[in-house]
């Protein structure tokens, strides 16, 4: 297909493989991108146990620290058993599912709704976990005494309440605007601006709890443990693979509605099922770490430009790299200054928009037209 | 077998919720392995005609069918299998390839499969040749030009290997010679065994390649037969309400030669 032997056709003809025709070629992706995902992830993993700012180790001695801490099933550990097992592990847990979660919501947003500019935010679920979860951090909420003060998933469950009533509210005011692309994204921006405006007006009052709401709005790994960890983790599973399972359907919808209904899908119904779990899934994302940007964005687009449009290897390819590159923008936000932990959120920008300029300089052109 | 036509469509009657009557009584057939034109002008429901015959749109009475079959208990994806459609225009979003593009054409078959077959591709690759696309099967189809991703839509419709293929407007935004060519190219792929039904505005260009013409006008049917025994001023005029000369040219082909319209203007 291409020939040269720059640099990017090097990798190119390494991602392809030798095949002939177009489904060895894409054969040959899909291995590519569980091989090198694999690959990646774990590796990744592995440096997330090791380094930190309570101390850096070797693999071998995260691995051994880890092995003996899950053979004393978690009592008596010593302190670096604690750190690896308890503070490292769930954190790198929580990048991992929370990276793949984003991604793979991002790619189905955007199929479904056939712009680019789509992120997983667009239908207003980040706005209304927000409020949500600024009424719960600045003002106590407890829906009503539902649910106890201390327990560690109020935040969590307010987020995910407080996403799911801005999607519903979204998915309402689109359909009664017609149900096309365009409803939903101005529906999902208009939605977006009221429970915005809300969290504007409860920043304001909320005093000295200013600065615990805003790391909130921020996106942060911090303060993650194993059964947060869990909570992201499971749902992420389950509804990455409900979206995976629908990959040849979301190249269908590429076409627009019009060619896919007649091809024999039902669209309006696949629409709401694509649009409701993407939803349900970024919610759950951002329940306990935060509106974290750029990733749902970004990385469906960078398995489209390496691995081709087709969502067969744009749903694996952000699998592999989401939870690789969440990882990585975590590891950075809290080594980069000792004693300080940066928002995760602005380093996978800083992280991501070099990477993506380049791509988007030598494949931008397929987003024409 | 030969005595069932391939499309039948018996009464056929739609009504939009606001009221808009847009087919009456609509009946004719047509046999198997011909190139038919529907001719009509604006709003005369040949669109909404289309759109019954592959169930986009219910039909209000009466009933379609395809080999003798209805088509109203038919399931989308069975339809799809019998029907394609070809769109007046589309964009593919996400720089799908002109390879994807045609081989979506497949989805109605492959159910439960994961990738493709080997044999989905080996006809993927003779169609695109054969549409002349070969080439460009890699390029973005928002990359190409209009009268190439026309023929690359037409291959698309072309590997759902359909019984009957809905070809609408497909030369209302090319120029004369993407015009012919597309209509060499659905000449060329009518065969025994698929009939193409085609709504175009170009009566000249109807009257050469078809076989067949169905004409409509305010959604009743008006005459259906081969192109030099129905077009004729007379029709022109009742159908559109324009007068025009219908001539034969040296070479024995019909051409419409629109002349005058009446406008109203109002005080």
């Amino acid at each position: 297909m291409s020939e040269g032997t720059g640099f990017r056709d090097s990798v190119r003809r390494f991602i392809d493989g030798p095949g002939e025709t177009h489904m060895q070629r894409k054969r040959h992706r899909m291995k590519f991108i569980v091989c090198f995902g694999t690959v990646l992830s774990v590796v990744m993993f592995i440096a997330m146990l090791c380094i930190g700012p309570t101390g850096i180790l070797n693999p071998i001695e995260a691995l051994s620290n880890l092995i003996s801490a899950i053979g004393k099933d978690g009592s008596e550990m010593t302190p670096e058993e604690v750190m690896v097992y308890s503070s490292r592990m769930p954190r790198a847990v929580a990048a991992l599912a929370v990276g793949v979660g984003l991604s793979v919501a991002g790619a189905g947003y955007q199929a479904v709704i056939r712009n680019p500019l789509v992120d997983p935010y667009i239908m207003g679920v980040s706005s209304g976990a927000g409020t949500l979860a600024i009424a719960v951090i600045a003002f106590e909420f407890t829906f009503f005494g539902l649910i106890n003060a201390n327990s560690i998933y109020l935040i969590a469950v307010a987020a995910i309440v407080g996403g799911l009533i801005a999607f519903f509210l979204t998915m309402a005011l689109a359909n009664r605007a017609g149900g096309t692309t365009n409803a939903y994204v101005l529906s999902g921006v208009v939605i977006g601006l009221v429970f915005g405006a809300i969290q504007t007006v409860m920043i304001v009052f909320s005093g000295n709890k200013v600065s615990d709401v805003l790391l909130w709005l921020f996106g942060s790994f911090a303060n993650i443990t194993w059964e947060k960890a869990i909570f992201i983790l499971i749902p992420v599973i389950a509804l990455s693979l409900v979206l995976f399972r629908y990959a040849r359907e979301l190249n269908l919808v590429l076409l627009g509605e019009n060619q896919a209904s007649q091809m024999g899908l039902n669209v309006k119904r696949f629409n709401a099922i694509i649009l409701t779990v993407a939803s349900i899934l970024t919610a759950f994302c951002v329940a306990f770490c935060g509106i974290i940007g750029f990733v749902g964005l970004v990385v469906p687009h960078l398995c489209r430009m390496l691995f081709g449009g087709d969502h067969r290897l744009v749903l694996p390819g952000s699998i592999a790299l989401g939870g690789v590159l969440m990882m990585a923008a975590d590891l950075v936000a809290r080594m980069v200054i000792p004693g300080n932990e940066l928002p995760v959120g602005a380093i996978t920008t800083l992280i991501g928009v070099p990477v993506f300029a380049y791509l988007l300089f030598i494949r931008g052109k397929m987003y024409n037209g | 077998m030969d005595d069932v036509p391939l499309l039948e469509i018996r009464h056929l009657d739609k009504i939009y919720d606001n009221g808009f009557h847009a087919d009456k009584d609509v009946s004719f057939s047509i046999p198997s392995g011909k190139l038919v034109g529907l001719i009509g002008p604006n709003g005369c429901g040949k669109t909404t005609m289309m759109r019954c015959i592959n169930k986009m749109h219910m039909l209000t009475s009466g009933d379609i069918l395809i080999d003798g079959e209805s088509v109203l208990p038919k399931t989308p994806t069975e339809i799809a299998k019998l029907v394609s459609n070809v769109p007046a225009e589309m964009t593919a979003s996400f720089g799908l390839t002109v390879f994807e593009t045609v081989m979506l054409g497949r989805y109605p078959y492959l159910q439960n499969m994961w990738w493709e077959t080997d044999e989905d591709e080996t006809l993927v690759e003779e169609t695109l040749k054969k549409f002349g696309v070969h080439h460009l099967q890699d390029r973005a189809l928002n990359m190409l030009s209009s009268g190439e991703q026309q023929r690359v839509l037409i291959a698309k419709a072309y590997v759902q290997e359909p019984r009957l293929m809905l070809v609408d407007e497909p030369t209302s935004h090319l120029d004369m010679k993407f015009k012919l060519e597309v209509m060499e190219y659905l000449k060329a792929m009518v065969k025994k065994d698929m009939t193409i039904l085609v709504a175009e505005h170009d009566i000249s260009l109807m009257a050469r390649y078809c076989d067949l013409c169905v004409i409509m006008k305010k959604g009743e049917l008006v005459a259906v037969g081969e192109p030099k025994k129905v077009i004729t001023s007379e029709l022109i005029k009742d159908v559109y309400g324009v007068e025009a000369s219908v001539g034969v040219d040296s070479e024995g082909d019909l051409y419409v030669l629109p002349k005058r319209v009446r406008i109203e203007q109002q005080q």
